[in-house]
């Protein structure tokens, strides 16, 4: 019908129906400039490698500002999530793990925070991070593989791991975002994902 | 329930939206900073980006159901531990 393909293709230009402008009806969504991954395990008890392998569930991959938020609003707050469990949030096509070639080289940011003094605002750091990341807030986007939150017996730890783990200022750059965008206080430190000769301790 | 029945025309035809400059949002929303950057690159600052929440609440038809990811039992046992 007429009306199918004007929804489909707006051409005009004004002819773009936004979430905002009709929240039923809308025939435009905001791409991002990634589409992201998020996923989520919770290994239980025994966390060895096999039972981590099998817990880590692929949710659902999104590359529009829309889809993010329909996936936000319906899965669990990280408040609420099990002792053990994580969501991770990649590039599609990076899997959450040292092996991939993407993470090969890598390393990542990271803060642990205490999880009594943390608990009612995890879910806002972690929804921080994440707009971050489908928000392109970091200078170094190619660098960017993705955003982990754990949650553990004592604490909470966000982390965002990079490509590349030697080249100081970009990863500098990128550890200074994440503190100052997700509001993160205390110190963030950075590590890579293989062991290197050098012991330089970079931290934000 | 009622919400998912009229979820799905309106995502399933929407375009990917290519030219900002033709968009009129409404007067209370802001308009992001910077959607594209020098590079073509999409950017949205958080301001732009939190106005959604409250707007985009339908669950997506792909999303697998808590229940088969184990995240029901995740936040119920949290919950029972205090």
């Amino acid at each position: 019908m007429a009306q199918n393909d004007h929804l489909a293709v707006p051409t005009g230009d004004s002819q773009y129906v936004t979430v905002f402008n009709d929240p039923v009806n809308f025939n435009a969504k905001h791409p991002l400039n990634n589409a992201w991954t998020l996923w989520f395990d919770n290994p239980g008890k025994k966390a060895n490698d096999k039972n981590w392998m099998q817990s880590l569930k692929e949710l659902i991959t999104f590359d529009t500002v829309e889809d993010f938020w329909g996936v936000y609003n319906n899965v669990v707050k990280t408040d609420q999530l099990a002792i053990g469990s994580n969501y991770h949030l990649f590039k599609q096509g990076v899997k959450p793990m040292w092996e991939d070639e993407a993470n090969a080289h890598g390393g990542k940011w990271s803060i642990q925070l205490p999880r009594n003094k943390t608990i009612a605002d995890i879910d806002r750091i972690w929804l921080y991070t994440m707009l971050a990341c489908i928000g392109e807030a970091f200078e170094s986007e190619s660098e960017i593989c993705g955003a982990v939150v754990s949650v553990r017996k004592a604490f909470f730890r966000i982390a965002l791991w990079t490509r590349s783990s030697d080249k100081e200022s970009v990863a500098m750059a990128i550890g200074r975002t994440l503190k100052q965008s997700a509001g993160l206080h205390g110190e963030l430190e950075f590590t890579p994902h293989h062991e290197t000769k050098t012991s330089q301790k970079w931290v934000v | 329930d009622i919400s998912r029945t009229s979820s799905a025309p309106a995502s399933s035809m929407s375009a990917r939206i290519e030219n900002f400059s033709a968009v009129n949002y409404p007067a209370h929303i802001q308009s992001p900073h910077q959607s594209e950057d020098a590079q073509g690159k999409y950017k949205y600052d958080r301001n732009f980006l939190m106005q959604f929440m409250s707007v985009c609440t339908d669950r997506p038809e792909s999303l697998p159901s808590l229940e088969a990811l184990g995240m029901d039992e995740a936040a119920g046992r949290n919950q029972a531990a205090g």
